[in-house]
């Protein structure tokens, strides 16, 4: 097991060193002038060349990279060239509404997606279990911004039943029709994994000797069938995180949600770069632990992958 | 006499077996025996007369749409609700909603497949040469995959096109092609690793085949399979990438009839209640995602006996 943990942390460093590397290119080296973006149109050659001596634009690129790399592990992700405030502080600020609206949007996922999965799986070929496929079919189809829209449509301007956007008090009303929005897709995906695991499972010879000596329905399914089906379930929590966090930018975006998302959608509008590359590298970066403990976690719960 | 008529309908039994099974010999090609499975799947031909649908849309639309998408311009008649003169209504410069939909398949279409040919055409190079010649080669190779896989593509995808001072389609679809790559990198290298341990791979070699050879005579004939359901899904992700990152500015310009960027634009109207701006591009996506998904979802069922 202490191993197995070595290994990936191994490779997670090497995904990292990459990933910074890309990001390091992303901001510094591509077109798009970051002095522009900083002084605007009217630019004098003397300050252009102090603000690149301040942000440290006049070395050499691997000098550059190495400060850069060294800054970032302790957390400092650079500047915002608009609002003149440290990515770091900017990504402090937003994420807690960003990680609010996620795990909103995970609790809906999880709870919906395994109960309709389950239910399709035990009644397999049945009207509930096409209905099931089929929605769930729908779901990954819908664009997030454009399924946010259409609740925006209905029930926050026909119905007022809830807000149309905004943060609120920090009430769940706000909370409602982000968190549906948000959900959707990996709602339909945790019912489709759900299902399609619980077949699996349903046909094992384990399940039918449990049956023969006359278990009960719901035994069998809580204790035997669940219990094994959950295995694959538990390692797509990561892969679901990380669509959250990446659905989450549209989401923030057509309801106003004050979280980091938003915040990436802002600084593209003025091209304050730091902030997108910045905002996009954390997101990056929680996904990958969060794969990491996922992975570590499937491991312990399944001895095979270990030796793989 | 009964046991007599048994025997008999054994015998009858047994000859229709005997007969199918020289069908199935028959049709030796992996393709066809696919194609036969695919026809009697009713979820990817519902999938497939979608694409077809779409397709078409595309390639007649100068004979199918009432009006100009772009150059049809008439402010007397904007935000004209649906009705006889504009089916899907007009737009705030008086376009006509149902004529910037049918162009704009012609869009979503290009952009899901030439950045999914880009895909194709990295990932089956990377999973190839990683698979089949292995040691360092592949390492390397798949901690390069690792890498880009471990970001979000669609926030990555965001953070690239954001260095653009001027995003376009162009840059658009090669971004989108140079991150969805490793997915058939994966899958490929995977059949290469167990293709390549197999008789018919050893009895190529022994009978002096050379590498070339049995990379292109006799493995990745049987990558097709896995790889077109990624295929599928990838231009369905794809589609729903460009519809995103062109709602979000960074991608499509006006006045290109992307189903994204009049989202976008209608978008602003939804408030007001023009909510046709809004919601019939939406649907387009909607119905062009969905053609895709169900066609790589019944297809993957179609040759993996084991899902259903």
């Amino acid at each position: 097991m202490i191993y197995y943990i070595l290994r990936r942390l191994i490779s997670l460093v090497v995904v990292l060193v990459g990933m910074s590397l890309i990001v390091f290119i992303l901001i510094f080296v591509l077109p798009g002038d970051p002095i522009t973006a900083i002084m605007g149109q009217r630019q004098d050659p003397e300050t252009a060349a102090r603000i690149k001596a301040e942000y440290g634009m006049d070395r050499s690129l691997i000098v550059q990279y190495t400060k850069f790399l060294s800054r970032a592990v302790r957390g400092d992700l650079g500047r915002s060239y608009r609002q003149r405030l440290p990515v770091i502080k900017i990504i402090q600020d937003r994420f807690k509404a960003t990680l609010r609206l996620t795990l909103a949007a995970m609790f809906i996922a999880i709870v919906f997606g395994m109960t309709a999965g389950v239910i399709a799986a035990i009644k397999q070929y049945s009207w509930f279990d096409d209905l099931v496929m089929f929605a769930s079919q729908i779901g990954f189809s819908t664009p997030v911004f454009y399924l946010g829209l259409i609740l925006i449509l209905i029930f926050g301007l026909k119905l007022r039943w809830f807000p149309i956007g905004g943060y609120g008090r920090g009430g769940l009303r706000n909370l409602v029709l982000p968190a549906i929005t948000l959900g959707t897709i990996q709602t339909a995906y945790i019912a489709q994994i759900t299902r399609s695991s619980l077949l699996e499972v349903i046909r094992q010879d384990f399940v039918r000797t449990a049956r023969a000596k006359g278990l009960g329905e719901f035994t069998l399914i809580r204790k035997y069938i669940l219990r094994n089906a959950l295995i694959p379930i538990v390692t797509i929590i990561g892969s679901i995180f990380a669509g959250l966090l990446c659905g989450a930018v549209a989401t923030e975006y057509i309801f106003a949600w004050p979280g980091l998302g938003r915040a990436i959608v802002e600084a593209i509008r003025v091209r304050d770069l730091p902030v997108v590359q910045g905002g996009v590298f954390f997101m990056a970066l929680v996904y990958v632990l969060v794969n990491l403990v996922v992975d570590i976690l499937y491991a312990y719960l399944d001895p095979r992958i270990r030796y793989r | 006499m009964k046991v007599l008529k048994q025997s008999v309908e054994i015998k009858k039994r047994e000859a229709e077996e005997k007969k199918q099974e020289v069908e199935v010999i028959r049709t030796t090609s992996l393709l066809m025996y696919t194609l036969k499975r695919l026809s009697k799947n009713h979820v990817a031909i519902l999938g497939l007369g979608l694409i077809i649908f779409v397709i078409l849309v595309a390639i007649f639309a100068p004979v199918l749409a009432p009006y100009h998408p772009i150059k049809y311009v008439n402010i007397l008649k904007s935000m004209v609700p649906p009705g006889k003169e504009y089916p899907l209504g007009s737009d705030y410069l008086g376009r006509d909603v149902l004529a910037r939909i049918i162009y704009g398949a012609r869009i979503s279409l290009m952009v899901g497949l030439v950045a999914e040919m880009v895909a194709l055409s990295i990932g089956i190079i990377f999973g190839s040469l990683a698979g089949y010649y292995g040691r360092w080669i592949d390492q390397l190779l798949m901690r390069i995959t690792d890498i880009i896989y471990a970001f979000p593509t669609v926030l990555f995808a965001i953070a690239i096109m954001a260095v653009f001072e001027r995003p376009s389609i162009t840059q658009l679809f090669l971004v989108l092609g140079f991150l969805g790559w490793t997915d058939i990198a994966r899958l490929v290298r995977a059949q290469f690793l167990a293709i390549k341990e197999r008789e018919y791979t050893e009895a190529a070699r022994a009978i002096g085949a050379g590498d070339r050879r049995i990379i292109f005579r006799h493995i990745l004939p049987n990558c097709l399979a896995p790889v077109v359901v990624a295929t599928t899904v990838g231009i369905a992700g794809n589609i729903l990438s460009e519809a995103w990152l062109s709602f979000l500015g960074l991608g499509a310009q006006p006045p290109l009839p992307s189903w994204g960027l009049m989202l976008n634009e209608g978008q602003t109207y939804l408030m007001a209640g023009k909510y046709w701006l809004a919601v019939f591009p939406g649907l387009a996506i909607m119905v062009t995602v969905l053609g895709f998904n169900l066609f790589g979802y019944g297809f993957r069922d179609a040759i993996d006996p084991r899902l259903r």
